[in-house]
């Protein structure tokens, strides 16, 4: 997966260790090999998105897609995607909502801040490997220039 | 309301008190005035029989005058004044005896007397004129020179001046009664008009003060119906965020409980995944066996069925984990609450007595400043939130310096103390001072064991004793966690039922 003829690397904010397995193996079966870099909490995640000053400038040059789970220990993943879509030099990288809840405000409220996929995480496993399946086909998409 | 209910009676017993007073007031005075007028009757009476008496006097030397008078002159004008003198005689006569028959007693005696000499007195007149008009003047004054006439007429006088003098002396008593009538009128009204002012006074003050009272009850029912306004907002708030809490609560212990569920049907699936390789190799049954046939059950038997395992076994244990926690936030929800007297400062001893030796190694310090009576609360509940919140400061310690930790009481009006526990430690960002209270959830850098209950568990049982918590705290230079106690729980339990 590459976009403007670099690697895209993918960040995955997850604190469920369960979780970060399962999406792996989804989205290798998927036949996306990109490298995954995994977060379990919040602070760490932005350590690495925008830098320990958080000013952004880490992400220069960098092409990232962010797996964001909403239910962090530290911190929401909201405060994330906030602070990755309000900062220039990340604003535009693509962030994919990963959660447990279907809650309609929420996914409105993740659409208005400029997240670009929302993918409920169901209890039913087929569907929430098809849905990885999907985020697969996401980034083939993407893939392309 | 028994104020005014005491008062009313109290002018009611007045009113009664001014009507009595007033009945005797009018009575006496009718009974004196009656006294007064049966006095005067008197005294005009005896004034009549004395004018009778002097009248009768007068008219006796009236009818001597004229008998003179003839029998010097015979000249018949002189026997005009005497025949008017006899007839006036006549009638002072039954006058005098009218009057004197009021007086009781002597009267009749005396009445008798003077008849009998009047009689002599006027028939011995009679008989010198009718001597004297048949022309023997001789044997007329032959009758004058025997000298009958002038001891009754004395005895008369004598008789006549008795009445009159009896009758000043009545007179002169009567005049002593009516004198003691009037002051005892006077008397009397002075007393009354005295009598009557005091119980108008009295009930003019007892008016205004029952006045006064009902003004009072009038401020206290505003108060009151103000207070339970005021009452009925604060519940209605409470309610308000108590739901809240709930409904936020429901979404995180639903999502909480997604999230193992979510791995246990997940590597349930890969479960599967990885057992059709197996399959393919050991239920082969004589067909033939590939040697990717062979690698991949090998995989799947030493990594992916052992991590599907490990996972499901994890995840099954944070459910139960969770649903533990769940429990416990509940039963303490629900624990009876027992109010006793307790002493913060002993409580904040055992606290820092708990964490002496962890403090002990990192050169830590603990300062314990109590200045409030003991509460009236429930042990348990202060010993678990004051224990976590101490615990907290030791485990979230700045590394850079050693923990400064202090315990504060103060008051906080009159039913409040406020419980302050500061530390320097690592502090906690302003995004998550709301946070930090909610289940499951916890703050900052996570590179310190837990389950972010214990705060959740604080708020609880703080919430629970009547009171709140609350956090002031800037990142990177420590916490101070505030809780607001009621000083008398048993007061709040009371409120709570009513």
């Amino acid at each position: 997966m590459k976009a403007l003829g670099k690697e895209v690397t993918i960040v995955m904010v997850e604190d469920d260790e369960g979780h970060a397995r399962l999406i792996e193996k989804n989205i290798r079966r998927a036949g996306v090999h990109n490298e995954i870099i995994p977060f379990a909490d919040g602070t760490s995640a932005l350590d690495f998105i925008l830098g320990t000053d958080r000013s952004g400038e880490a992400a220069i040059g960098r092409y990232l897609l962010i797996l964001l789970d909403l239910n962090l220990p530290d911190m929401t993943g909201i405060d994330i995607l906030e602070r990755v879509k309000t900062n220039p030099h990340t604003k535009h990288l693509p962030v994919v909502i990963l959660t447990t809840t279907d809650d309609e405000a929420e996914i409105k409220r993740c659409y208005d801040l400029g997240a670009n996929v929302y993918i409920t995480k169901p209890v039913e496993y087929e569907s929430f490997a098809n849905a990885i399946r999907q985020l697969g086909l996401f980034f083939a998409v993407l893939q392309v220039p | 309301m028994q104020t005014i209910n005491r008062n009313i009676k109290q002018t009611a017993i007045l009113l009664l008190l001014g009507a009595t007073l007033l009945a005797i007031l009018a009575g006496s005075s009718t009974f004196i005035s009656f006294r007064s007028d049966a006095a005067f009757e008197r005294t005009i009476a005896e004034r009549q029989l004395r004018r009778s008496a002097s009248d009768l006097l007068a008219a006796l030397q009236d009818a001597e005058t004229g008998q003179r008078g003839y029998l010097i002159t015979l000249d018949p004008a002189f026997l005009e004044p005497y025949q008017g003198a006899r007839t006036r005689i006549l009638e002072l006569r039954s006058a005098l005896e009218q009057w004197l028959q009021d007086d009781a007693g002597r009267g009749a005696d005396v009445l008798a007397e003077l008849d009998a000499l009047i009689e002599l007195r006027l028939g011995l007149i009679e008989s010198t004129l009718e001597a004297a008009g048949a022309g023997d003047v001789a044997a007329a004054r032959a009758i004058v020179a025997q000298g009958q006439g002038k001891p009754a007429m004395d005895r008369i006088r004598d008789l006549l001046g008795e009445i009159i003098a009896a009758s000043d002396v009545r007179t002169s008593t009567l005049v002593q009664v009516q004198g003691r009538m009037n002051l005892w009128l006077k008397t009397a009204s002075i007393l009354g008009g005295v009598a009557m002012l005091a119980v108008v006074g009295s009930a003019f003050v007892l008016l205004a003060r029952q006045l006064r009272a009902l003004r009072a009850a009038e401020d206290q029912l505003r108060r009151l119906n103000s207070g339970l306004e005021g009452r009925v907002r604060q519940r209605t708030e409470d309610l308000m965020r108590a739901n809240q809490e709930v409904q936020r609560f429901a979404y995180i212990v639903t999502h909480d409980l997604r999230a193992p569920l979510v791995n246990i049907m997940g590597f349930t699936s890969e479960l599967e995944t990885a057992l059709k390789p197996l399959q393919a190799y050991v239920l082969a049954d004589g067909e033939t066996v590939t040697e990717d046939n062979i690698r991949d059950a090998r995989l799947a038997a030493a990594e992916d069925l052992p991590e599907a395992l490990a996972f499901i076994r994890s995840s099954t244990r944070k459910m139960d984990g969770l649903i533990n926690a769940i429990l416990k936030i509940s039963r303490d929800g629900r624990r009876e609450l027992k109010p006793e007297t307790v002493d913060l400062k002993a409580l904040a001893e055992q606290a820092a007595a708990s964490v002496a030796h962890q403090l002990g190694e990192t050169g830590g310090e603990v300062e314990i400043d109590i200045r409030v009576r003991p509460l009236v609360t429930d042990r348990l509940s202060v010993e678990q939130a004051l224990g976590n919140l101490v615990d907290n400061a030791v485990k979230y310690a700045s590394p850079d310096r050693p923990l400064q930790l202090r315990i504060r009481a103060v008051p906080d009006g009159p039913r409040m103390v406020r419980v302050e526990v500061e530390d320097n430690g690592r502090g906690i960002s302003e995004a998550d001072h709301e946070r930090v209270f909610e289940l499951f959830r916890r703050s900052g850098t996570q590179d310190r064991p837990g389950e972010g209950i214990g705060l959740a568990h604080v708020r609880t049982v703080v919430r629970n004793l009547g009171g709140e918590i609350t956090l002031r705290s800037v990142h990177g230079q420590g916490s101070t966690f505030t809780l607001h106690l009621p000083v008398d729980l048993r007061a709040v339990l009371e409120t709570v039922r009513t």
